[in-house]
């Protein structure tokens, strides 16, 4: 990856704020719950067919291994990856937008503008909430924004929260 | 014409509800036109067991209906007389009532119900006439009031009264006053088209140029060489059942069908006028008229596509983004057209309409770089991108050419986003988010420090445009309008 290609998801001048160490460790637990859901889709019915069908055996043992071995090397690699794709996740505070940045493979940047914030929501699920995480959500008059920070520290999303609120206000601009 | 000056001392004394006060009760006929279907129903079920009656005669042989005409009549009176139970109840119980500063709408029959709509609220008032209130000569008023799920609705009032108690709300909403009373002198439109002799006709759809650009689709073209493709296979390899494979098509054919009739349906007899106010207003419908208002200063974005086989007729249609009307916005309300199918000129004439200061030609587009060919391996070449002082503009697409346009003062937010592939290749796309609607603002596949920029310099002209109101697409307040409107006698 070369510098200029980072330069595209750098912001103007202040550097990005990530978001709380933790989120890596709930991207992980929540890839693991989908995998150990998709091997169970594709291993046990295999399994039962084995159990079941007599003269299915010597065939069907070793896309069973197969298949199980790929599904595993696959999840090891997602779960892996989580790492990279939670970092990948973040913001930076400047003096009239608020600049998110995320992904590794499509990466996308939104860039909202104060004045044009509506509202800012903090969600906490039960599952952030054992990980002490929350999600900060920016509401634009667009659908299409779709603007949110997850995994941040709870005082952090509440601090965040309330200096967009505030900043929304003394900038805001009509429809 | 009655007006209170702000400074008036007496301004209270003076609004009392006696003064100028407006009590609406609904049509006599409302009842027929919101339950028609259960009076038609029950005259169906009646007249198709009138026979059955004559055969079961109890004494056995054969007696006449001359015997039995009391039965069909009766039930037939008792309909008759229920609906106009009904039509008396809803004409007693329930009154709009129009003052000088709200709209009431009170439905006092067995429960209270009180709605207030303050003239200050309404965004924009539509009036909307289904086939058989039309028939009847009947037209309900629907009062947009901006939130979602609380319109006001007032049904049914005789068609004069409702398009002119329409152009009064209208006329309050923008903060003008007149009085209630006199707006009864104001000239109205017909059962066909919604204009008065006040209104400017800007641009009318003949019904042929719709059934045209109905047939002259991509999906018409795309079955036509389908069914020639198999007719062909069966005549060359002389396989008459492979005609049987086309029946495959039929839920495709019958899909396309049902979406043509609703098209032609909602957008039979497009009218778009300006009214003596400046506002822009939509009227159409088959079977049922709609009309709708469509203030300026409401449109967040703009689109202009051209499927394939219209380039050849050079017809267009244009959308529009309407803040606070969604896709669907009221049943069957084409809310988000603005001309269904037009020729370049008209397409002019319109965009010259809504925004006046919009130069669209002035406009310079730039192409996106050759190597995006490895992405977008047929059109390529259509896509473009270009921005002036005031607006944003994304151009391509091959099988639907589309211009969006979007002013640097609406745009909600921006984002930059890159797949691997275009990673690989150095290109990123740019999207300019807009309130929810028919239009998306992407520019696609640009150079990713083209992009970059782009993005930066978008969000200052977001900030220059909103800050500067000589930026705006409209007329600056102080321009006179280069369309003066007759002068409206109210």
């Amino acid at each position: 990856m070369n510098v200029e290609q980072n330069a595209l998801f750098a912001p103007p001048s202040e550097a990005w704020t990530p978001v709380a160490r933790n989120y890596t460790r709930l991207r992980r637990l929540m890839s693991l719950i989908n995998w150990v859901f998709v091997a169970l889709i594709v291993i046990m019915p295999q399994v039962i067919v084995l159990q079941l069908v007599a003269g299915a055996r010597s065939s069907l043992r070793w896309t069973l291994i197969a298949s199980s071995g790929a599904i595993i090397a696959l999840a090891v690699w997602r779960i892996w990856r989580q790492g990279a794709i939670a970092r990948s996740w973040a913001y930076a505070e400047r003096e009239s937008d608020l600049y998110i940045k995320s992904g590794i493979f499509n990466r996308r940047l939104t860039v909202v503008p104060y004045g044009r914030m509506q509202a800012v929501h903090i969600s906490a699920g039960p599952i952030e909430r054992a990980f002490t995480l929350a999600t900060v959500k920016l509401v634009t008059a667009s659908a299409q924004s779709d603007a949110m920070i997850p995994g941040l520290d709870p005082q952090a999303a509440a601090a965040l929260r309330d200096r967009l609120t505030e900043r929304g206000e003394t900038q805001a601009t009509g429809l | 014409m009655t007006q209170y000056p702000d400074h008036e001392p007496f301004h209270v004394v003076k609004s009392e509800p006696t003064q100028d006060r407006l009590l609406e009760h609904p049509h006599p006929l409302t009842p027929i036109a919101k339950s028609w279907i259960a009076i038609v129903a029950v005259g169906y079920f009646i007249l198709r067991d009138a026979p059955d009656l004559l055969r079961e005669a109890p004494n056995g042989g054969w007696r006449t209906l001359a015997d039995y005409w009391y039965i069909p009549m009766g039930l037939m009176a008792v309909v008759l007389m229920i609906s106009l139970l009904a039509g008396y109840l809803t004409w007693r119980f329930t009154s709009f009532i129009i003052d000088d500063q709200q709209v009431l709408i009170e439905r006092n029959f067995i429960s209270k119900r009180s709605e207030r709509v303050a003239f200050t609220k309404i965004q924009s008032v539509d009036v909307t006439q289904p086939l058989v209130a039309r028939l009847l000569g009947l037209a309900a008023l629907r009062i947009d009031v901006g939130g979602s799920g609380s319109n006001a609705n007032i049904e049914y009032l005789s068609r004069k009264r409702a398009y002119q108690l329409r152009d009064y709300l209208i006329t309050r909403a923008h903060g003008k006053h007149t009085g209630v009373i006199s707006s009864a002198q104001t000239p109205v439109g017909t059962a066909f088209v919604d204009a008065s002799a006040t209104d400017l006709r800007i641009v009318a759809v003949p019904p042929s140029r719709l059934l045209a650009s109905m047939i002259v689709t991509n999906s018409t073209i795309i079955i036509l060489i389908l069914i020639t493709v198999t007719v062909g296979f069966a005549i060359w390899r002389d396989q008459p059942l492979a005609l049987a494979s086309t029946s495959l098509l039929l839920p495709w054919l019958l899909g396309m069908a049902a979406y043509l009739l609703n098209r032609m349906r909602n957008e039979w007899n497009f009218t778009l006028t300006m009214t003596p106010d400046g506002g822009l207003r939509t009227a159409s419908g088959l079977t049922s008229l709609t009309s709708q208002t469509i203030p300026r200063n409401r449109v967040q974005a703009l689109d202009i596509s051209q499927p394939l086989l219209w380039r050849i007729m050079g017809w267009y249609r244009v959308r529009i983004d309407v803040l606070g009307l969604e896709l669907e916005a009221s049943g069957n309300v084409p809310a988000n057209l603005l001309l269904p199918v037009g020729h370049k000129s008209d397409v002019e004439l319109v965009l010259k309409t809504l925004w006046p200061r919009l130069a669209l030609n002035a406009i310079e587009m730039h192409p996106i770089p050759r190597r995006a060919r490895w992405l977008r391996w047929f059109d390529a070449q259509t896509f473009s991108w270009g921005f002036d002082e005031r607006v944003l503009v994304a151009a391509g697409g091959l099988l639907r050419r589309r211009t969006s346009i979007v002013p640097h003062a609406r745009v909600q937010s921006v984002r930059i986003s890159q797949g691997i592939i275009q990673r690989r290749l150095a290109l990123a796309d740019l999207q300019a988010h807009t309130t929810p609607g028919p239009v998306d603002v992407v520019c696609r596949h640009l150079d990713h420090s083209a992009a970059r920029s782009l993005a930066m310099s978008e969000l200052d002209r977001m900030r220059q445009a909103r800050s500067s109101p000589e930026l705006s697409l409209l007329y600056a307040p102080t321009e006179p309008p280069r369309w003066a409107p007759p002068t409206v006698q109210l």
